[in-house]
């Protein structure tokens, strides 16, 4: 919902917050502090699969070489 | 704004600001740089991620709560008394739980056509805190957990330097107040404590492997790549210019603020709001750097790699007093603090096994340690504030400074949540993965698609 719909109104009354839903802060803060979370559950669990993945392949320290590519 | 010079003003120091933290960026830019030249080929993309991602993190924490931290603890809580009240007309917070206005949900903290500096002024603070997490991250490269990195980073980047700051680097702290600490451009507030940060991580973490032969002796896992590690620091000497514009005040009338009757003297300031000249600190921020720099070619004997990083350190080592020293000065404090945090550098590496591949402990940390307690003799007796009731600068008071930076807010934190990261196996790669290389599959699978896309052109 639009909180400015004339600014030949608006400036004159004063205006401050001129972003689309002013109250519901809270709301979006709650949306982004759960996927911050969610952001930090899922990669680090994504990281031990695929860092347990690569120390099975068993490969040496000099292995990498054998794929470097020149394009 | 109802008037012409009230708008000028206003917009002036909107933009003054904004273009600080444009000119800030290039310090994280040069940071990847600089880390990713110092890395090996198999590790390169890793130590890329890890840098880039502190962005994101750091950013949303610090809206989240970093900022709110910066304006709640200046008191301690309860170790100073705040001068914000109504008799000194300074009533933007408070103290610990009255600082609304830097609260997420506050009218501030998003466009507002009342107020045009809230916005930038946290932007500036945050590119100081995603130097903090850049620090540490040098560091810790070929061998950290990205995501345990994320948790140190916002550790670093959204609390700790942040109540540092609070306590140290605010009109208010109370450091300021009953300790005389000044550090006008963080010699302490960042540097130090982001090198003892480190040093507390790196003490659990460990060396890379190969680092250390069985006999102890060190061995030099030195830069891979010398152009990028040039370009890397010289992007952060840029942009820490962009930094110590962004720790003045531009335009302020002291006379009211000081509550001198009559009097209307307008000038830059510090963060302490006390006077000084962007002019002159440009003369000491370039002064110190070229003392580094000499220092650093001279005791490293000609090393490129430590007489670019002497050259930052310089200027950490200086920064504490740089709104107030002689150009000689800084330069003469440039070059001790250079001296000391090489040779500190060789010793502690030797002596503990500690693998800092950067240097960020000696660069931050302890030339840092060092431009404080210079500073506590040098300006020995100027008064730390221009308002009533605080304790001038001194070197006990600048001792007893650094210990807080480096080993309360720094070193102890910095060594309890990698002990707990360390504990849950969250801490460090596996060696298998150490060894063939943290980029090992993206290697290989671009070895893959080149291999297809040139049977096809065949």
């Amino acid at each position: 919902m639009a909180t400015v719909t004339s600014w030949t109104e608006a400036l004159p009354e004063g205006v401050t917050q001129i972003y689309p839903y002013v109250g519901t802060e809270w709301l979006w803060l709650l949306i982004a502090v759960v996927f911050w979370i969610y952001w930090h559950v899922t990669t680090s669990a994504g990281e031990t699969q695929e860092q347990d993945e690569l120390a099975s392949k068993g490969k040496g320290p000099s292995d990498y070489k054998n794929n470097v590519v020149d394009w | 704004m109802d008037n012409e010079l009230t708008a000028l003003t206003t917009i002036f120091t909107e933009f003054y600001y904004w273009m600080t933290v444009v000119l800030m960026f290039l310090i994280h830019v040069g940071f990847c740089m600089y880390e990713v030249g110092v890395s090996r080929y198999k590790n390169h993309l890793h130590t890329l991620m890890k840098n880039t991602m502190l962005i994101p993190l750091v950013t949303i924490t610090w809206f989240f709560f970093g900022w709110w931290i910066y304006w709640a603890f200046v008191n301690g809580p309860w170790i100073g008394t705040s001068i914000m009240d109504g008799n000194t007309g300074l009533q933007l917070g408070g103290g610990f739980g009255a600082n609304e206005f830097a609260d997420p949900l506050d009218p501030l903290m998003g466009i507002n056509l009342g107020d045009h500096i809230s916005g930038v002024f946290w932007a500036a603070f945050l590119l100081f805190s995603w130097t903090a997490a850049s620090i540490v991250s040098g560091a810790v490269i070929e061998r950290i957990r990205i995501s345990a990195f994320g948790i140190l980073a916002i550790a670093i980047g959204s609390v700790f330097w942040t109540i540092d700051a609070s306590w140290g680097w605010h009109f208010d702290g109370w450091m300021v107040k009953l300790l005389g600490y000044h550090d006008a451009y963080a010699s302490g507030v960042i540097h130090a404590v982001c090198g003892g940060f480190a040093l507390g991580v790196l003490v659990v973490l460990g060396p890379r492997i190969g680092k250390f032969a069985s006999d102890g002796t060190p061995r030099n896992i030195g830069p891979r790549n010398p152009w990028l590690v040039t370009l890397g620091l010289f992007l952060i000497y840029t942009g820490f210019w962009g930094f110590y514009a962004a720790c003045n005040i531009p335009i302020f009338d002291l006379g009211p603020e000081y509550g001198m009757e009559g009097v209307t003297y307008f000038t830059a300031t510090n963060i302490y709001v006390t006077p000084t000249t962007l002019s002159g600190i440009t003369m000491n921020f370039l002064m110190s750097l070229a003392g580094g720099l000499l220092a650093g070619y001279l005791v490293s004997k000609g090393d490129p790699f430590w007489t670019y990083s002497s050259g930052l350190a310089g200027i950490i080592t200086a920064s504490a007093g740089n709104d107030l020293y002689h150009p000689l000065q800084a330069m003469i404090i440039a070059i001790i603090g250079v001296f000391v945090m090489y040779k500190l550098h060789y010793w502690v590496e030797k002596r503990f096994k500690i693998d800092d591949a950067v240097g960020a402990v000696a660069v931050h940390g302890y030339a840092g340690v060092v431009g404080l307690v210079i500073c506590g003799f040098v300006l020995w007796g100027y008064p730390s504030s221009g308002y009533e009731g605080y304790a001038a600068i001194n070197p006990i008071g600048m001792i007893i400074g650094a210990v807080i930076m480096f080993g309360l807010l720094g070193f102890l934190p910095g060594w309890i949540i990698a002990k707990i990261l360390h504990s849950a196996g969250k801490l460090r790669i596996p060696r298998e993965v150490e060894l063939m290389g943290t980029d090992y599959n993206l290697i290989e699978a671009a070895s893959a698609d080149e291999k297809a896309v040139t049977a096809d052109e065949r």
